[in-house]
């Protein structure tokens, strides 16, 4: 905006051709986004404004969507338990997972940054699970290891522990389902390696003269000059756990069960629309997902200024 | 620019974009799935896990048909599209399959998008949703035109693909739900098979003296009570339907009478515990509990009975659901199965219709087609099947002969049918795991069925 601005104070000095010439380059950098663009909006924009008109509309698939106005969220937010049911659950693997998951990403990273031989292997063995963890054959085999004669009690056979069908009982499917997502610690470990590896080195030797342990120069250090790439895993992980949908769904078949134990949100969301045929309530119910993960992200933004610390503040 | 992004000033401005950017990602994840009506490039296309495209070469006519099942009904289906391609060299069949929930969930789709196959699968718990939406084809007028035969049909089975005067699917077979049993585990616990009159009062005795006659870690009874086929059949001993109209057609007493049987049968431990029943679910037949010795009597489909026994070498046996305790009650059954339809949206009627015709009435396809879903429509190809029938298929068709006299069809299910039918196995389900006590659980069925139904 400043630019153009400069540039038409200027329009007597040659001004025309040289806006001719940034216009024509304007042109170009269209034509060239104009794939991006048009799937933008036709498969971005378009469905999320049909979605934002269905969610105030009664829309069953098969016959055309009924204006209901404000019917879906009322109904939603007032007096539907399940719909309540799905928000604990999916607040409750948000809060638990998502710590637990930096938490042990950061621990994995500091122990590969300690100049481990064949580092990237390790990093490309912990990263794996990043990339297989959505998939239906992980859900497919977390369902093996923790079922009543899996993998898991297998092992606690050995401690002479006589184990329960972890995902067939409401009480411990979800953290099963933790358990899963814990797991793909790969993706935010590496943004913590690459963010540690920034950490310049003299910190540590002057900590060292100083004579602080590796205690307190974790904490004093390390962690403070991390909370950038801490905050950004955050949100990002933040954000996939509250759309978390494929693991949820294999295990539990579709239906959320155990007895709703596993019923995340989106789940939820697509039994109402394919299930039940109430899509226009499942767009109310996507858009009050937005809002939900607004909330939490809007929180996240401004808790960070008491938190998070970038190199170049003077504090 | 680039120093005033790193102002401090700056720096709420950049985080407010970020974090709007990041809101448009999320808004794009969330929302693109649930906007129904797919767009016309994606819809032309349809992206099923199974689809095979066949590609159409000048003078051929494709055709689309769409069936669910498992990997040998996906073997049979396409040998049979094979042939029919192989008889008309003119025609080309697409084909869509998938398993049963994924293949309604699709379907309710490319109905939504105008792209529904041609030939498609129905069944009685869709008839309503799609029938009376205008998206099932009325095939009355190709049976009167003698495209569609049905000359060898008994009336009673025609009707139940009928919504008042119109047909709108024929059956590929009925069968009706049964509780499968393993005679090995009756003779090891000294218990006398059941026989096809037998009562609720006799089952219950059966199982109790099975629960004490067997080992520890066999069970005598699949905990089933969350199959609505089941109170169906004890519903219409009281001469009620589960659904009236658009409401409930029982009581809570009703309810609550039939779920006190399983709560009295899971109190003698004759059920595995609910974790296990769920874990059970989720499993194929090679892996059953029937199938492998842990469960004495298996509530399913009849025409999944042979799919039992297909994998165990003892000769399993088929029961209907019992009468009831009063013998003078009526004993009522509903015929499921698998029907098929065309799609009111098709253009290639006539080429659909003879596929269709072929499909129901040809004695060739019903020797492979075997009773896949039980006897066939065709009274004919019934009797012909029959005559091959290996032992498995004898039992279904000897449980459906006896059914047949007091079979009524599945009957009006309003709209909000589906989901109500959800809800009344979730809650049994929470019955199960004991977050409800019997009168809590009826309490919150009822309620549900409230808020589905009425809110």
């Amino acid at each position: 905006m400043d630019g153009s601005m400069s540039f038409s104070g200027r329009a007597g000095i040659g001004g025309r051709s040289r806006q001719g010439i940034h216009a024509k380059d304007n042109l170009t950098a269209y034509l060239f986004l104009t794939p991006w663009l048009v799937g933008l909006f036709v498969f971005t924009v378009g469905p999320i404004l049909v979605s934002a008109y269905l969610s105030f509309t009664n829309y069953d698939l098969l016959t055309s969507p009924e204006f209901n106005g404000l019917f879906n969220y009322t109904r939603l937010l007032t007096r539907d338990n399940r719909f309540a049911a799905a928000v604990s659950v999916t607040a409750r693997y948000v809060l638990i997972s998502v710590p637990l998951q930096l938490v042990f990403a950061l621990f994995v990273a500091g122990i590969l940054n300690r100049g481990l031989a064949g580092l990237s292997y390790y990093r490309a063995i912990y990263y794996l699970p990043s990339l297989l963890g959505g998939s239906v054959a992980i859900a497919i085999l977390w369902k093996q290891v923790f079922g009543l004669e899996g993998l898991f009690n297998q092992f606690l056979g050995f401690a002479g522990i006589q184990g329960i069908s972890w995902i067939g009982t409401p009480s411990t499917a979800l953290y099963t389902l933790m358990a899963l997502r814990v797991w793909q610690f790969g993706s935010p470990m590496l943004i913590f390696l690459a963010g540690l590896k920034q950490i310049p080195q003299e910190l540590y030797e002057a900590a060292e003269i100083d004579g602080a342990r590796s205690i307190s120069k974790f904490f004093r250090i390390t962690l403070p000059l991390l909370t950038p790439i801490v905050f950004f895993n955050l949100i990002m992980q933040m954000i996939s756990a509250f759309q978390a949908f494929t693991p949820a769904f294999i295990i539990s078949g579709g239906g959320g069960g155990p007895a709703d134990s596993v019923l995340f949100y989106t789940l939820y969301l697509y039994q109402q629309g394919f299930s039940n045929f109430r899509m226009g309530y499942a767009s109310a119910m996507a858009w009050i997902l937005l809002v939900i993960i607004g909330v939490f992200t809007a929180v996240a933004f401004l808790s960070s200024r008491y938190w998070v610390y970038y190199e170049d503040e003077a504090r | 620019m680039r120093n005033r992004l790193n102002d401090r000033r700056m720096r709420p401005l950049a985080s407010l974009l970020t974090a709007m950017l990041l809101l448009a990602l999320v808004a794009a994840g969330c929302a693109a799935p649930a906007a129904a009506p797919a767009p016309a490039g994606e819809a032309a296309a349809p992206a099923g896990e199974a689809a095979v495209p066949a590609a159409s070469p000048a003078g051929k006519t494709t055709i689309r048909l769409a069936w669910w099942g498992n990997e040998p009904r996906h073997n049979m289906y396409n040998d049979l599209a094979d042939l029919y391609e192989e008889l008309n060299p003119d025609i080309v069949i697409e084909r869509e399959f998938a398993g049963w929930d994924p293949y309604w969930e699709k379907l309710a789709t490319q109905v939504a998008g105008g792209n529904a196959p041609d030939i498609i699968h129905s069944h009685p718990n869709y008839l309503y949703d799609y029938g009376n939406r205008g998206a099932l084809m009325d095939l009355t007028p190709l049976v009167e035109s003698g495209q569609i035969d049905l000359s060898k049909w008994p009336q009673g089975i025609i009707e139940t693909g009928m919504i008042e005067d119109k047909i709108y699917m024929l059956t590929l077979g009925n069968s009706s739900v049964g509780m499968n049993y393993n005679p090995e585990l009756f003779a090891q616990a000294g218990v006398d098979l059941p026989t096809f009159d037998w009562t609720w009062a006799q089952w219950m005795d059966t199982v109790n003296a099975l629960v004490a006659g067997l080992p520890e870690g066999v069970y005598a009874m699949s905990d089933s009570g969350n199959d609505t086929r089941g109170f169906r059949v004890f519903l219409r001993q009281r001469d009620k339907l589960f659904f009236d109209g658009d409401q409930l057609g029982f009581t809570p007493e009703d309810l609550r009478d039939y779920w006190a049987m399983w709560e009295e049968l899971r109190a003698a431990g004759a059920m595995p515990p609910a974790a296990v029943t769920q874990e059970a679910s989720g499993l194929g037949h090679a892996d059953s509990m029937l199938v492998k010795g842990q469960i004495a009597i298996q509530v399913n489909s009849g025409n999944q009975h042979k799919l039992y026994q297909v994998h165990t070498d003892t000769e399993l046996g088929l029961n209907p659901f019992p009468h009831s305790n009063n013998p003078d009650d009526p004993f009522g059954y509903t015929v499921d199965g698998a029907y098929i339809s065309l799609a009111a949206t098709t253009d290639k009627v006539d080429e659909s219709a003879a596929f269709l015709n072929w499909f129901v009435n040809d004695e060739e396809v019903a020797l492979i087609y075997k009773g896949e879903h039980g006897p066939p429509g065709n009274a004919d190809n019934a009797v012909l099947v029959r005559e091959q029938a290996e032992p498995a298929d004898q039992r279904l068709a000897d449980m459906m002969a006896y059914i047949a006299p007091n079979a009524i069809p599945q009957g009006y299910q309003p709209p909000r049918g589906g989901e109500t039918i959800a809800a009344f196995e979730r809650i049994y389900e929470e019955l199960a795991f004991g977050q409800y006590d019997l009168d809590g659980a009826v309490q919150a069925f009822f309620d549900e069925a409230d808020f589905i139904l009425n809110q």
